[in-house]
């Protein structure tokens, strides 16, 4: 190898860039020429000597801009996916649960209504009122008491639907026992929990079965914009179709509204009694968990308009007034809390402005410990700050 | 970067922690004043954030990260209309013109008072020496010390053949020494 040759390697050579076997050659050649094995020398002190020349760095507060930047990225991001999830799902949720519902309904012959308001044809009725003998068995064997059994089956069986009234009393007075044996346990479980096999048909049994309470509560409120008497015009014609679970729960049309309301609830849990509380328990408790969360987070909400002022304070160079801003803010924000590093950033920026070296240098050490991110940054300033030309 | 790109928060932050100083030197270096050279540095990060869901792990990020940083360096010189590089001391030493003496000192890594006055000198010496070069050597230079890219990636980022960026190198190398040994420091 000659000198030319080698020089052309030195960069690649000093930068550690040059492949095993051309890095042994050009050594060999450095062995034996001592011209070259100097000016490499003299490449690589130089080389040496910008690698000390210090890095500058930005201000905190541009690095400050860019990390509040990502967070807001990030939380954007985050809101717009959620957002589009939601308008996916949410069209799709309810196709879902209106599907199932018709589907439900011409499988258990729970859709009256068409049939209902049909012109009279003779071939219909049987079809609706086949299921009717169905729920006969199943009421004595259902969890009340004989006597109240009785009585709810009393209006089942004969043809012309009992009065409104008695209708009501008797289910308003059947409601309780079942919650009574198996509190917690929803209505329809119970039924299921006591009911002995049936030998009726497949079809019989179905038509029995009460619908599970989602199914019931959204075919309540599929009724819902319907009329109240609309809905119970509806009823005595069909009647068949109802009683299992109109046993269980008073029906919907003929509750007042706000017995409607607060009979809704009652589906999937306890009883009217308990359940007259829900929705105003769930609003009072909506309402004191917003106002508890807006308590809570007052101090999150303050803290970042603290440093927002710091910021600008030790913008503007008022050094004491950003110096405050920041301690304050650290007061708020607790080990760990992503904002931290920020408040140490800008109080230890602000202290020295105020020529305060020993409070900054004690604030660059835990911003140090702190924050990995800023440990760099940190050390550097106190090794600046802790130099012998600061005094 | 990977990390960052898949929603890991926290990655963004070391991110900006390892490349904060040599991004932010070589911006200074290129466009000579703080203001700009802070102005680019953030518009390179909110680039590299919005950026993100379109990084590709198989490239690495520093070279990623400094050819967003010396184009909107380039564009920021053009919309100012000239390719400023600035007059040696202002220039090349943002310290001292922050009014900053200590930065010869931490160059030297010495606080012992007569070595300190040698160091101060002989980063003075280095600065004047940096700002000398011309603009293409000078960039290269600082690319390679501070930035950790190879030649390739320096190549890949100036878009000049690798050949041209070790012989650019070589020659930033030969002028900083030549120049070290006028102010009496001989390498």
């Amino acid at each position: 190898m000659n000198c030319r040759r080698a020089e052309d390697m030195f960069i690649e050579y000093l930068y550690g860039e040059l492949e095993p076997e051309q890095a042994a050659s050009l050594r060999a050649h450095l062995d034996e020429c001592p011209a070259c094995r100097t000016r490499l020398a003299e490449l690589a002190r130089v080389r040496q000597l910008v690698a000390q020349v210090p890095d500058a760095e930005p201000s905190p507060m541009a690095i400050n801009r860019v990390i509040a930047h990502a967070r807001e990225e990030q939380e954007r991001s985050r809101s717009i996916w959620g957002f589009r999830w939601v308008k996916v799902l949410a069209p799709l949720c309810v196709a879902v649960v209106i599907g199932g519902l018709v589907a439900y309904q011409f499988r258990a012959g729970l859709a009256p209504r068409p049939i209902v308001y049909a012109p009279a044809k003779e071939e219909q009725r049987p079809a609706v009122q086949e299921p009717l003998p169905a729920p006969e068995p199943e009421k004595k064997s259902s969890p009340l008491t004989a006597r109240d059994a009785g009585k709810l089956s009393a209006p089942a069986a004969p043809r012309p639907a009992p009065p409104r009234v008695a209708l009501r009393e008797k289910e308003e007075r059947a409601a309780p026992p079942p919650a009574a044996e198996h509190p917690g346990v929803f209505s329809a479980d119970q039924e299921r929990l006591k009911k002995p096999p049936t030998a009726e048909g497949e079809r019989v049994s179905i038509a029995s079965l009460p619908p599970p309470p989602t199914v019931e509560t959204a075919v309540r409120e599929a009724a819902a914009p319907q009329s109240a008497a609309d809905s119970a015009s509806s009823r005595p014609a069909s009647p068949e179709a109802s009683p299992p679970i109109r046993g269980e729960a008073p029906p919907a049309a003929l509750l007042s509204a706000p017995q409607r309301e607060l009979g809704r609830p009652a589906v999937g849990t306890a009883r009217a009694p308990v359940a007259a509380a829900p929705p105003q328990a769930k609003a009072a408790a909506r309402e004191e968990a917003m106002t508890s969360s807006a308590a809570g987070n007052k101090p999150e909400a303050s803290a970042p308009s603290l440093l927002n002022s710091g910021d600008r304070a030790l913008e503007a160079g008022r050094h004491a007034e950003a110096g405050e801003a920041f301690s304050q803010a650290l007061k708020l924000l607790l080990p760990g809390h992503p904002d931290r590093p920020h408040a140490l950033l800008g109080l230890a920026r602000a202290q020295e402005g105020q020529k305060d070296r020993s409070g900054a240098l004690q604030t660059y050490g835990e911003l140090a410990k702190e924050s990995p991110t800023y440990r760099d940054l940190a050390e550097a300033k106190m090794h600046e700050l802790s130099g012998p030309e600061v005094k | 970067m990977s990390r960052y790109a898949a929603g890991e928060e926290a990655a963004f932050e070391i991110l900006l922690s390892r490349y904060t100083r040599p991004l932010y030197s070589f911006l200074r270096r290129y466009l000579g004043r703080a203001d700009r050279a802070e102005d680019v540095f953030q518009d390179v990060f909110y680039e590299v954030i919005r950026g993100r869901k379109s990084y590709r792990p198989r490239h690495r990020f520093a070279p990623w990260l400094f050819r967003i940083g010396r184009n909107r360096a380039v564009d920021r010189l053009r919309r100012n209309g000239l390719r400023e590089m600035e007059s040696l001391d202002r220039a090349a030493n943002p310290r001292e013109e922050d009014g900053d003496p200590r930065v010869t000192a931490i160059a030297a890594g010495d606080p012992d008072p007569e070595t300190l006055v040698q160091g101060r000198e002989l980063g003075k010496a280095l600065e004047g020496a940096l700002a000398a070069l011309p603009p293409d050597q000078r960039e290269v230079l600082w690319l390679k010390e501070k930035s950790g890219l190879s030649l390739a990636e320096i190549a890949e980022i100036t878009g000049v053949p690798e050949n041209t960026v070790k012989s650019r190198l070589r020659y930033a190398l030969e002028k900083m020494r030549a120049a070290l040994a006028e102010q009496g420091f001989e390498p």
